[in-house]
């Protein structure tokens, strides 16, 4: 587990950053049919403190990989490790996942089982990151759904992590307060220099997010794309569009 | 912004319409206006016991303190057989809804338990135990037990797996997602369980007492029908349905609602943009 604590000693988030190295990866569910092959013999590699976007369509096994990354499901085959070895990896879901039971701050708690150092003001001070000084002791139920993800995100945060895996994590929200969010998720990322590896299959997403953008397929990474456009990054500039249409050309391509 | 501020009789005419308390109240003195004019109106005093008598009789129950002396008996068996009922659904229903073997295996029991006849187990009971306390509160226990079993194991079927999975990802250990996710997420549907749970014994023990008891509420009202006394069935009937609904009201709901506040915030808050 990684420490909360800077070497000053001092609380908060850290700028560390971790590498995502991804080799031969296959995965297969058994199912009443026979087997199903979601993807095969990927291979990904993610700079520390890069932003590297998944982009696919829906069922192309996106979240999947992602729940390999994290952990919480098993490849058939394949390796996946990060560098340097114990990273530490917060997780921001398609919708928040909140215990509906407990209050913002009691929602943050609950990831850091593992954290004896953690104290409720490290918990405000992550809610505070993401624009939710006010509602603190407020449960879910009490939250718009862009505030609802915005303790997803706080909650993913404040457990300092190396690696910070997105699944669609603005799918769910109305255009304006998901543009309002993908701009605070800019910010915070060059604050604190997190790798962020997100999904999504919306291309203006990623190409307004992203360092790359991987396109998956047929069970396949077909497309590797560094988007060189010089952030903040208009969605109307003539170097947006231009990189769009490449992306949907190649996207169209599989 | 200018308005009308409505008279008091204007707000005494919008709660009786509104507030719960108020139509449940009007629902009550409807009934008992009706009986009365039916007992007087068509010279059925007698026979279908007219509501001035029955409060009569209640209140001699209440003054002479007879139904107090019956009742902690009905209650002590209820509780007994109630408590011992949830103590052992609650693991027991747990692990069957964790399980797809042993929801296999004895999900038809639950069913079968559901659909036994309230009478056909207070026999069998009062066959095994004869009169005393055993019997009204093992038929509590027998009773209730299935269907606490069904709403634990439905309980467990609706936890939500996303919140399982979030945290596995943030590597929360099994006795955390347990105390935080789990249980929690039980606790509505369980005490859901608890109240039916609750109610069944109530029928239970009252119905034991019947067949094999020589105390308690089910026992006066069976002796007040061996004399034919429809008045005292009735003032028995009353003074039981009233306890039963104080305890329903005052404690069961208000335990409820101090439980689930995270609830209730909902309808109270209007959510932020």
């Amino acid at each position: 587990m990684a420490s909360h604590t800077h070497d000053d000693g001092s609380d908060g988030p850290t700028e560390a950053a971790g590498a995502i190295h991804i080799e031969d990866l296959t995965k297969q569910f058994d199912t009443d049919e026979g087997v199903e092959r979601v993807f095969e013999n990927v291979d990904i590699d993610i700079e520390p403190g890069s932003f590297v976007t998944l982009l696919g369509r829906s069922g192309s096994g996106k979240s999947t990989i992602l729940k390999l990354v994290s952990g919480v499901m098993k490849p058939t085959s394949g390796d996946i490790w990060f560098e340097p070895d114990n990273v530490e990896i917060g997780y921001v879901f398609q919708s928040p996942r909140l215990l509906p039971w407990n209050t913002c701050l009691d929602n943050i708690e609950f990831v850091h089982e593992h954290n004896p150092g953690y104290t409720e003001e490290m918990g405000k001070e992550y809610l505070d990151l993401v624009g939710l000084s006010e509602h603190y002791h407020k449960y879910p139920s009490q939250l718009s759904g862009g505030q609802r993800q915005r303790v997803g995100i706080a909650r993913a945060l404040s457990i300092d992590p190396d690696i910070l895996l997105m699944d669609e994590p603005f799918s769910n929200l109305d255009e304006i307060t998901a543009e309002e969010l993908r701009a605070e998720l800019l910010s915070i990322w060059q604050q604190l220099n997190k790798t962020i590896f997100f999904v999504t299959h919306d291309i203006d997403e990623a190409i307004e997010l992203s360092d790359r953008i991987l396109m998956l397929g047929e069970g396949q990474i077909y497309a590797d794309l560094e988007v060189t456009l010089e952030r903040p990054r208009s969605l109307d500039s003539e170097e947006f569009l231009a990189f769009r249409q490449r992306a949907i050309d190649t996207f169209h391509d599989v | 912004m200018s308005g009308v501020t409505p008279s008091p009789l204007d707000r005494f005419r919008a709660a009786m319409r509104t507030n719960e308390v108020l139509i449940f109240a009007q629902s009550i003195a409807t009934v008992i206006v009706v009986w009365y004019l039916i007992a007087h109106g068509l010279g059925l005093i007698e026979m279908i016991s007219s509501p001035e008598l029955i409060f009569a009789e209640v209140y001699e129950l209440l003054t002479t303190g007879v139904f107090f002396v019956h009742l902690v008996d009905t209650m002590r068996r209820t509780l007994f057989g109630f408590a011992i009922g949830v103590l052992i659904a609650t693991p027991i229903g747990i692990a069957i809804g964790l399980s797809d073997f042993l929801k296999t295996a004895f999900k038809d029991y639950v069913t079968v338990g559901l659909a036994l006849p309230d009478l056909l187990v207070v026999v069998f009971v009062a066959m095994l135990f004869g009169i005393g306390d055993l019997t009204p509160a093992g038929a509590a226990v027998v009773l209730a037990i299935p269907y606490m079993l069904q709403t634990l194991i439905e309980g467990v079927d609706d936890i939500d797996a996303n919140l399982i999975e979030m945290g596995a990802s943030f590597d929360t250990s099994r006795r955390r997602q347990l105390r935080r996710v789990v249980i929690p997420s039980l606790l509505p549907e369980w005490f859901g369980g608890v109240r039916y749970s609750l109610a069944i014994s109530w029928k239970a023990v009252t119905l034991a007492e019947v067949v094999a008891a020589e105390t308690g509420v089910g026992f006066m009202i069976r002796r007040q029908m061996d004399t034919l006394s429809l008045t005292g069935a009735f003032a028995w009937t009353v003074l039981f349905i009233v306890i039963l609904l104080v305890i329903e009201y005052g404690l069961l709901r208000q335990l409820e609602r101090m439980a689930f506040s995270w609830r209730e915030e909902v309808s109270d808050v209007v959510v932020a943009p």
